[in-house]
């Protein structure tokens, strides 16, 4: 599993006291959001951070909203296909 | 009536709903990429054989095509959360554990509300939970686990259970299992055709409530409160073997503040302490001491293992170690310690509930190791 740590913008849609992301840019590229696949959370010191896995063009990235400061951050997963070689 | 519901391999389930590539595929949850074993897997690793606390090496030489995922437990907690609160809905709610709980449906049609709260979980999580029916906690539950994965089973009769098992029921062990075996108890029905004089003497008390309970004259009302734990302990593989005393000292402490802290959490002391260690070869060994003076100090807790660890010749390096503190009494009952020491203690629990456990930590364990010890089966929402 790989990690690639970058700043990341993030359009979301809130509707009903619940975040949606529907895209984001990150490393110059703009990719839409086809499904989020989990939404989980958890406390971090003072902040509470929202974690959403979501699929674009078929690859899983990992977005994570720190409520504190309205900071998104991005994580691409790479899942473990080498391990069925 | 009763339900239990279980949730299918949790961890391994939720990995799966985050991640459509790991789905159909043989799983396994780990605490670490190489030196844990398996948590829990997927229903497919466990159709080749992975098992719960297999090495990774292990489970890789019956599925070799298993694919390790690195647990991860905030994940888990906040899933498990949100799956209660919808338990709630249906009735006085008894978490059981982080992927377990008992409701008390009263007269509400159990089917109804079993295809409702499994429709809910599926639609919000992508997973699946079996569901038992029972007129008690230990029938629903001997019920839930009798169909898995996604299984519904009504357990309404004695019939439905009697041919199941011995060791299936929650309270037998595998040491009472195997006596019981011995007297060629196998089954339920064997069990409770069994005088109670037979039962009382492999199982004590135990076995007579144990009986009653399978023939659902045991009533087992569902508790919101949980029972107060009998101990509280905290263990940990080791980023990597250890040898020297000073980084033995350091996972001691960091291991004694954890229970320290829980400890508290609960308004508990505890007068026995407990020292597991495990070498690297996996031999291990364990040595406890009663105290006379009941704490829930981690200065206190971690001079105690210390003590018990100087009268032991280590010989090899240390692969996992493990603190616990048993004999536990309430707080009410005792009154051991100076104002000073417990107000010290009060403001560092109230930055952790507020901030989190490693908002504030002792100088000596700074930086040292980032540890993130799994979630044990007593996890509940509120605890610790």
């Amino acid at each position: 599993m790989g990690q690639l740590k970058k700043f990341v913008k993030v359009a979301v849609i809130f509707k009903a006291g619940k975040i949606t992301p529907v895209w984001f840019e990150w490393n110059n590229n703009k990719y839409l959001i086809d499904k989020i696949t989990y939404r989980w959370e958890e406390r971090k010191g003072r902040s509470q951070i929202l974690y959403f896995a979501v699929i674009s063009n078929g690859e899983l990235y990992q977005l994570q909203l720190d409520t504190e400061n309205f900071v998104w951050d991005i994580k691409h997963e790479i899942t473990a296909k080498e391990d069925f070689v | 009536m009763i339900l239990h519901i279980d949730m299918d391999a949790f961890f391994a389930s939720v990995e799966q709903s985050s991640n459509p590539d790991l789905k159909n595929r043989p799983i396994a949850v780990t605490g670490s990429e190489k030196r844990s074993v398996i948590i829990t897997s997927s229903y497919e690793a466990r159709h080749f054989g992975v098992k719960t606390g297999m090495v990774i090496p292990e489970a890789k030489k019956v599925c070799p095509h298993l694919i390790i995922v690195i647990a991860n437990f905030e994940k888990y907690a906040s899933t498990s959360k949100k799956i209660m609160e919808i338990f709630k809905k249906y009735g006085v709610t008894e978490v059981f554990s982080v992927d377990e709980a008992f409701i008390d449906i009263g007269n509400e049609s159990p089917s109804y509300i079993a295809t409702s709260i499994k429709s809910e979980i599926k639609r919000q999580f992508g997973i699946t939970c079996s569901i038992g029916v029972g007129k008690n906690k230990t029938i629903a539950k001997l019920a839930s686990g009798s169909n898995k994965p996604d299984g519904y089973f009504v357990a309404d009769s004695f019939d439905k259970i009697r041919d199941m098992p011995i060791d299936e029921v929650c309270g037998i062990g595998k040491k009472s299992s195997a006596k019981l075996r011995l007297l060629s108890i196998n089954t339920i029905a064997d069990f409770v055709n069994k005088e109670e004089h037979v039962l009382k003497k492999v199982m004590g008390i135990h076995g007579i409530r144990l009986k009653l309970a399978l023939l659902g004259q045991l009533p087992e009302p569902v508790n919101p409160k949980h029972p107060a734990p009998k101990s509280v302990s905290n263990s940990m593989t080791l980023p990597h073997d250890i040898w020297s005393w000073n980084d033995i000292q350091r996972a001691i402490f960091q291991l004694s503040e954890k229970v320290a802290f829980r400890l508290r959490c609960y308004n508990l002391w505890g007068k026995k302490v407990s020292l597991y260690v495990r070498y690297k070869d996996f031999e291990g060994f364990c040595i406890d001491k009663k105290y006379y003076q009941y704490t829930n100090n981690e200065q206190e807790i971690y001079q105690r293992s210390l003590d018990l660890l100087k009268n032991v010749r280590l010989t090899k390096p240390i692969r996992l170690l493990s603190v616990s503190v048993t004999e536990l009494a309430p707080a009410k009952q005792l009154s051991i310690f100076g104002q000073k020491n417990t107000n010290r203690l009060e403001a560092i629990d109230s930055i952790r509930r507020k901030w989190g456990f490693n908002a504030v930590t002792w100088g000596i364990l700074l930086n040292k190791y980032e540890h993130k010890p799994p979630i044990s089966p007593a996890w509940r929402p509120e605890r610790y």
